[in-house]
């Protein structure tokens, strides 16, 4: 008799099954996404608990919308919407507008992002750098206005293509293109152009830009 | 002004999301524009720089509490429904309470209960009727408007029945059964004879035994059964299994998806026309843009046809076989076995004596509402009294 092994089967029967209200199988599905939706929320969010918070919200509101669910698009994009949506609602209402113009100097954040970049000093250089520039990614990130920093998130850390990305963000691919090319130019501004060392660290990891 | 436009395509470009033309004019561009290059090596560092963020590790525990918010989501939804219905319960209960004292007042005999079919499950909520429907229903007499609203039509009686009769029925049928056996091998045996006989499988088994007590009591086997049998053995399949225990819990429902099978099959052979179609087209084409852009066209009717088809294979399956899932569990002996009369005895009178106390409350609520004017008199008399009496004393 078929004894099934729920690791074994696709997210889409898993989704099948949960949709009948067998919750082991939206188990499965929270372990086979935990990771890419608590790192989404978490560097959506800034802050490790807010992104758990979010993360689990994101679940929980996917298992109550998953009748919803028809199967169009792919499961995981779909559960990207979602998380997206729990994030950016979540933004919205504490009224945190990142929003950074780009024709304004940026006088106070640049200041703040020279000044939190630690000093080299000591330790193996390597780690040093690396977690420094981690920092200073991190940070950048969280002054882009928040629909630029997901598109870069979904496609820079999620590794959605340009086709998830507009099902997920609910836009055309036109939209999708020119809003990551805004979002990474004003990273790019935020990066380079701040301390030295951050350029340093940018240097260290260039690989000659095109693939 | 070039520049620009060949940056708006730096993005698209390090994700190798652009074509092989656009590509080829950013190279061109970049070799002899020291600027843009200079701007998408930069481009590319930042790119870099966010996708080498190491991955933060998910919060201990977090899978877990997940869970526990998800199950008790799932365990919700009957009380949501129970809750989204109050209002309308009461405003209910109120009319009834009202035309009830009307027709006892009246002297009138209640009317008969009409005849309400014992179950409405095989309603059609979630029947699709799309435009390509329409090649359907010109094969039927009933007009158009009848077939739109199948759920109405149902409710006002106007025969979907004999409609679809035409056409063979489709419907999928789910039970969930929970019982209560002595044995849970034994039963687990005798579920799967039946299921076998009919000609139906075991699609999913999982159990688990209860962690034995300290006085080797417990040891208890529970466990969760999804059988597939053929729809027409579906009632007798569940009547069977039903009788090997105490039934504790039992739901049938069923979904008639009739219409949009049918619905299904008319767009498919739609799009299967214009395939062919497609195809002469693809033959006579002469240039190579033509023949690029039929193709194209032919690749989305084909994703179309297979997505037809992938929805058919289903329903197929699922209405030609029924799903019925059983819960199992071993009955416990009881607990505390001491002196059950006793128990029970205690346990009536501890409730009559609750049932007391509330029914005096109620009386007594009742009594001070009756009272309430003359207490109020009283007691107007007696402020009235004490100020009299103070200043007489004064
Ligand atoms: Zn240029």
């Amino acid at each position: 008799m078929p004894m099934v092994n729920l690791r074994e089967i696709s997210d889409e029967q898993l989704v099948m099954r949960a949709k009948r209200g067998d919750t082991d199988a939206f188990g499965e599905l929270v372990a086979r996404y935990e990771h890419r939706i608590f790192n989404l929320a978490y560097r959506m969010m800034g802050d490790p608990e807010d992104g758990a918070d979010m993360a689990q919200e994101a679940f929980l509101r996917a298992f109550k919308a998953l009748r919803g669910f028809r199967g169009d698009a792919s499961f995981s994009t779909w559960l990207y919407r979602v998380a997206s949506n729990v994030c950016l609602d979540e933004l919205r209402r504490r009224g945190r507008r990142g929003e950074v113009s780009l024709d304004a100097p940026l006088t106070t954040e640049q200041g703040q992002l020279r000044r939190e970049v630690p000093d080299t000093a000591a330790g193996p250089a390597e780690v040093v750098e690396r977690r420094e520039a981690e920092a200073l990614v991190h940070r950048a990130l969280g002054l882009l206005p928040d629909d630029h920093r997901l598109v870069v998130l979904l496609r820079d850390i999620e590794g959605l293509s340009y086709g998830e990305l507009a099902e997920a963000l609910g836009c055309p691919v036109g939209t999708v293109k020119s809003r990551l090319n805004r979002a990474r130019a004003k990273l790019r501004e935020l990066l380079l152009s701040a301390e030295p060392e951050a350029s340093r660290v940018v240097k260290g990891n260039e690989r000659g830009g095109a693939r | 002004m070039k520049c620009r436009d060949i940056r708006e395509m730096f993005s698209p470009y390090l994700d190798d999301e652009l074509s092989q033309e656009e590509r080829a004019r950013v190279e061109e561009h970049v070799r002899a524009c020291d600027k843009c290059a200079e701007e998408l090596r930069a481009l590319g560092s930042v790119v870099d720089m966010v996708r080498g963020m190491p991955p933060a590790p998910v919060p201990q525990g977090f899978r877990s509490r997940v869970m526990r918010a998800v199950e008790k989501e799932a365990r919700a939804p009957i009380r949501k429904v129970l809750r989204g219905y109050r209002g309308l319960a009461a405003i209910a209960a109120a009319l009834l309470l009202v035309v009830g004292a009307y027709l006892t007042v009246a002297g009138l005999p209640f009317p008969a209960a009409q005849g309400i079919p014992e179950s409405a499950h095989v309603g059609s909520g979630e029947v699709a009727v799309g435009d390509a429907g329409e090649a359907m229903y010109s094969k039927v007499a009933a007009p158009e408007e009848e077939l739109a609203e199948p759920a109405d039509m149902q409710m006002a009686g106007l025969g979907v029945e004999d409609v679809l009769d035409l056409y063979e029925r489709k419907v999928i049928r789910n039970a969930f059964l929970r019982l209560e056996v002595e044995d849970f091998d034994e039963s687990y045996r005798r579920i799967i004879t039946i299921v076998k006989g009919v000609g139906g499988y075991v699609q999913q088994s999982t159990f688990r035994t209860d962690e034995p007590g300290p006085e080797g009591q417990g040891g208890y086997k529970s466990g969760r059964l999804v059988l597939r049998v053929p729809s027409e053995f579906f009632e007798s399949a569940v009547e069977e299994i039903g009788s090997l225990g105490e039934l504790r819990d039992r739901e049938i429902t069923g979904q008639d998806v009739t219409m949009e099978y049918y619905d299904l099959e008319a767009r498919k052979r739609n799009a299967e026309r214009q395939e062919q179609r497609l195809l002469e087209i693809l033959a006579q084409a002469k240039t190579v843009n033509e023949i690029l852009q039929v193709e194209r066209e032919l690749a989305r009717v084909r994703g179309e046809i297979e997505v037809y088809e992938g929805r058919l294979r289903y329903l197929n399956n699922v209405t030609t076989l029924s799903t019925i899932t059983v819960e199992l569990s071993e009955a416990r002996e009881e607990e505390e076995p001491a002196s059950p009369g006793l128990w029970d005895r205690m346990t009536v009178a501890f409730r009559d004596s609750i049932r007391a106390m509330l029914d005096l409350a109620g009386r007594a609520l009742v009594f001070l509402a009756a009272a309430a004017p003359v207490l109020l008199i009283l007691a107007a008399l007696w402020l009235a009294y004490r100020r009299f009496r103070g200043r007489a004393g004064a």
